[in-house]
């Protein structure tokens, strides 16, 4: 079992590393954009020239780039070359690292069917598969395809993913570490500040909707192109009798987002209040002057 | 001297003197007091339980079972001063244990002769009958031969030991048996569909099926005999391919699957007989168990599960 902690402590700071790097890369991408194309080569010179309210609006130019759905971002005028050059240098620096990060998330599985983190098996098979079968099926297959069809999604995918990974693997990298150092003797809200806690069950709120619907858009962006290129397509006769029509699976899996969304938002919703009810009852307890021996009454399992 | 009725949570939903006249000897008693002073659930959706990590149970079994009395869980009168606890879960609605076999094989049943008609002749039976290839037309039969088996088998054969289930699992079986036939019968009855190229494996296939069907048929008479009818007797089953495995029922049923993929080679056939494997392997794996706690060294040892010799 000591082997198990010291294995996820590793395990989490390996995937808090690659996701930092991946959002990093976006970050950096961004501010490369920005500082040629609207600063026109000025953001160098001082950090006060950056709050400037022009640049701001810069600033949440790119955000809106990053997040709005693909009507809105026509409609915005993010349809120009400059646009496009820079989110197709996005993909190019941050794909490879985000398929190998994500594929190694398939060890939470194992991670769970081991027992060494408490968490439900179907849960996290569903979100890990699910994003899997977009990142490798969809983004990775049609990659070379980007203006016409990945551009729908991409960045808002990706910048939703990676900012939540990197929070939630903060969270459980302190989490883990806090486990092995302690010997499981520390309560969740010993190790992990309230912050951290806070972010961990809150950013959802936005940036999951927002991944989910960048899924979406990515697959129906990309149907057309599935049945054009007759990707992973089977047909009759062979000798297996089998035939296979990707576009059809596709269909079936935009089906199951319906009752899978609000699935897993409430289930996240649930985790949320308990959670942070935890952390505030951990520290009024603390807070108070006769503390010393009293441990909190719920000891959320380090997971 | 009491009996404390507890959801699972640890609320107490009634409580009991054991002394008293009128005090519960039996779980059909204490089912029957549940459902009239306690929280009005019908005995059949009730599901009760010793907590875990009592021994005093000679029947080292925790769920209390109808039939039986409660001294039998150690739930009695001259055990000292000792008050009982017994958890209480209501297992919601039921529906009839019988019915949803019967619904559930049903679906197959009418399903693969309406694909095959669909695929192969319009809406016309007989002209499917007549276009489709010798295999296709053995598919058939087999397939509806094996539905049809399992449903009289279900009417006239079984004696379940339960009258009921929640009604969740009518939907989650039919919706598998029903789906696959579906998917099952699509592929077999292609227009486009190509029969198997060897006729050594096609016939070995009909061979494989027929001893399945046989075999299996044999262990359902064998596994009736050891239950007078009414009750809800279990007793260790003896010869035949029960000196083997503890359930060869399912081995026979594995049997029968294999023939038939052997006969229509479909990769929709073959994805059905593996979900069927694994879960009849997990059924096995529990009723092996459960043999093992309930007659402990008067069961035989070497028997396995499900495959003979293996596992
Ligand atoms: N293809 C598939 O996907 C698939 C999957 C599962 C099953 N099946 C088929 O369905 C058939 C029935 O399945 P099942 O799980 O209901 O079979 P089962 O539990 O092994 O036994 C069938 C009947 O015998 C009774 N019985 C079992 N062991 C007994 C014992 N030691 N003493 C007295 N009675 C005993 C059972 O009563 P209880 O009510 O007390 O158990 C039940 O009524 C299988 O044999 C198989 O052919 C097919």
């Amino acid at each position: 079992m000591a082997y198990g902690k010291t294995w996820i402590f590793v395990y989490n700071l390996v995937q808090f590393g690659g996701w930092s790097w991946i959002f990093l890369e976006l970050c950096l991408c961004s501010f490369q954009f920005l500082e040629e194309k609207c600063f026109a080569g000025g953001l160098a010179g001082s950090t006060e020239a950056l709050f400037q309210p022009a640049k701001l609006r810069c600033a949440a130019y790119v955000l809106v780039g990053w997040w709005a759905p693909p009507p809105l971002r026509a409609f915005l005028g993010f349809a120009n070359s400059n646009w496009q050059r820079f989110e197709f240098q996005v993909l190019r620096s941050t794909l490879k690292p985000l398929l190998v990060f994500q594929t190694l998330t398939l060890l939470e599985l194992v991670h769970t069917v081991l027992g060494w983190v408490r968490a439900s098996l179907a849960t996290t098979a569903l979100q890990i598969c699910s994003r899997l079968f977009v990142l490798w099926f969809i983004v990775a297959s049609f990659a070379s395809k980007y203006e016409e069809c990945i551009n729908t999604g991409y960045l808002a995918l990706l910048s939703a993913w990676s900012a939540t990974e990197v929070v939630r693997y903060a969270y459980f990298t302190v989490l883990s570490y806090g486990n092995m150092a302690s010997r499981g003797l520390l309560s969740v809200h010993e190790v992990v500040p309230r912050w951290l806690t806070w972010l961990r069950y809150s950013l959802f709120l936005v940036l999951y909707p927002i991944g989910v619907s960048a899924e979406i858009w990515l697959v129906l962006g990309a149907l057309p192109w599935i049945r054009e290129t007759n990707f992973l397509r089977v047909r009759m006769p062979n000798t297996f009798n089998f035939a296979f029509d990707f576009s059809i699976f596709c269909a079936i899996a935009l089906l199951g987002y319906i009752p899978g969304l609000p699935f897993l938002y409430g289930h996240m919703l649930k985790q949320r209040k308990r959670h942070l009810a935890a952390a505030r009852r951990h520290a009024t307890i603390t807070d108070s002057p006769a503390q010393t021996t009293e441990r909190p009454a719920h000891r959320a399992k380090l997971d | 001297m009491s009996l404390s009725i507890q959801s699972r949570s640890g609320r107490e939903l009634l409580r009991l003197s054991l002394r008293e006249p009128g005090a519960p000897q039996t779980v059909d008693d204490l089912q029957q007091l549940l459902w009239l002073q306690g929280p009005r659930v019908k005995p059949l959706r009730q599901r009760l339980t010793l907590p875990t990590g009592v021994a005093s149970a000679p029947k080292a079994r925790s769920l209390l079972e109808a039939g039986h009395k409660l001294e039998e869980y150690g739930i009695r009168v001259d055990a000292g001063a000792q008050d009982f606890v017994v958890h209480f879960k209501d297992l919601g609605p039921q529906v009839s244990w019988r019915g949803v076999f019967l619904a559930e094989y049903l679906g197959p049943l009418v399903l693969f002769p309406i694909v095959f008609t669909l695929q192969l002749g319009g809406l016309d039976f007989s002209y499917a009958w007549h276009r489709a290839l010798p295999q296709q037309r053995a598919a058939l039969v087999a397939w509806t031969l094996h539905f049809a088996k399992r449903e009289l088998e279900t009417l006239f054969v079984h004696r379940f030991s339960n009258a009921t289930m929640p009604w969740r699992n009518l939907v989650k079986n039919c919706a598998y048996y029903w789906g696959f036939a579906t998917y099952v019968a699509y592929f077999v009855c292609h227009p486009r569909y190509t029969p198997v190229a060897s006729h050594i494996q096609f016939w070995i296939g009909v061979l494989c099926f027929g001893i399945g069907e046989l075999g299996n048929l044999v262990c359902h008479w064998r596994l009736r005999q050891l239950r007078p009818a009414g009750t809800r007797l279990r007793q260790i089953p003896y010869g035949f391919l029960f000196e083997l495995v503890s359930c060869p029922n399912y081995t026979f049923e594995v049997l029968a699957w294999v023939g038939f993929n052997l006969m229509t080679q479909t990769i929709a056939g073959i994805l059905f007989m593996l979900v069927g494997t694994l879960q009849m392997m997990i059924w096995a794996q529990a009723k092996h168990r459960q043999y093992l706690k309930e007659f402990g060294t008067l069961y035989p040892r070497s028997r396995k599960r499900m495959f003979p010799f293996i596992w």
